[in-house]
């Protein structure tokens, strides 16, 4: 990571997230690529390359610590630096454009200049977990993605989370549900999108 | 599947270094995969360990990291070692040459 991005991911929390979010995605679309060569189904290729990652949030919230601990010391570096050179007021004027994590993603909301809702084409129910059973916990799932053009989610965020097992079932069965895009004059772009999930016990 | 190579003395650091050590440019797929390759088999990194720890060696500037285009074009961040990320792997080699020979000598003492 070149110092430049550093500095820039310093201001922009949603480009570390995307960059995570990518390499993690990357990783898994390998390995499905390879389960497929060695002629497992689709569902199945998929199914064991998120089992062998294991744990995606754990594996991505771990990544984000390395990165956040450093970001921190170059933050209150690059926070001194400026203002010993700019002073204070110039540091504000530059601080509070760049600190809108709207800009560093790309991204369009419902109703922005036109954009229609994305429609949810295939959904796959998230699973309980064992120890979720067992301690009896119900409730929702609130989380943030953004619908791509190719009808997948990416990036997802989850907003309100109930249960580390649950929120983990979540994500992943998010991860497998395909959407029609969201379009703006007519092309498909890509789409913030709030999904509920609720796990119910009977 | 084979035995998952955790960092045990700095275990998986070494793989990581070793297998950049020739300067080639490698995405984590692609790491993960030769070290099991080079290992016939029996190193299995770990997914959830390798990518934390690609991040720390890249934050301790032991290797660099930057986007490109994978063979299949799409994005992928690549990792290289860098001067300093050398003058560790000869540092862990020395470390686990010794580690090895101690624990030799005492499973020929027991």
């Amino acid at each position: 990571m070149s110092l430049l991005s550093r500095l820039l991911n310093v201001f922009r929390p949603n480009e570390l997230e995307r960059e995570l979010d990518d390499e993690v995605r990357f990783h898994l679309d390998q390995q499905i690529a390879r389960n497929l060569r060695q002629g497992m189904d689709e569902g199945e290729a998929t199914a064991a390359a998120r089992r062998q990652f294991g744990d995606v949030i754990r594996t991505k919230r771990e990544m984000r610590e390395v990165r956040m601990m450093n970001r921190k010391v170059v933050g209150a570096f690059a926070l001194g630096v400026t203002i010993g050179a700019l002073g204070v007021a110039l540091l504000w004027s530059r601080a509070r454009p760049t600190a809108q994590p709207m800009q560093a993603q790309q991204f369009y909301r419902v109703g922005q200049e036109g954009v229609s809702m994305p429609k949810l084409l295939h959904e796959v129910k998230p699973k309980y977990t064992p120890e979720a059973m067992q301690a009896k916990v119900a409730g929702t799932v609130i989380m943030e993605c953004i619908v791509q053009p190719t009808g997948v989610c990416e990036d997802v965020y989850v907003t309100k989370p109930l249960d580390p097992g649950l929120d983990r079932e979540a994500v992943n069965s998010l991860h497998s549900w395909r959407f029609q895009p969201g379009e703006r004059l007519g092309k498909p772009v890509p789409v913030l999108v709030t999904i509920q999930m609720s796990f119910t016990l009977r | 599947m084979g035995k998952s190579a955790d960092n045990l003395l700095g275990t998986l650091d070494l793989l990581v270094l070793r297998t950049l050590s020739a300067g080639e440019r490698l995405h984590g797929y692609s790491i993960a995969e030769r070290i099991h390759q080079r290992s016939e088999d029996v190193l299995r990194v770990e997914e959830g360990s390798l990518y934390p720890a690609l991040h720390r060696m890249d934050e301790a500037r032991w290797i660099k990291s930057s986007w490109g285009l994978s063979d299949n074009n799409r994005r992928a961040r690549y990792y290289e070692i860098t001067k300093a990320g050398r003058r560790r792997l000869a540092r862990l080699e020395q470390d686990w040459a010794r580690h090895v020979a101690a624990v030799t000598r005492v499973i020929k003492l027991a």
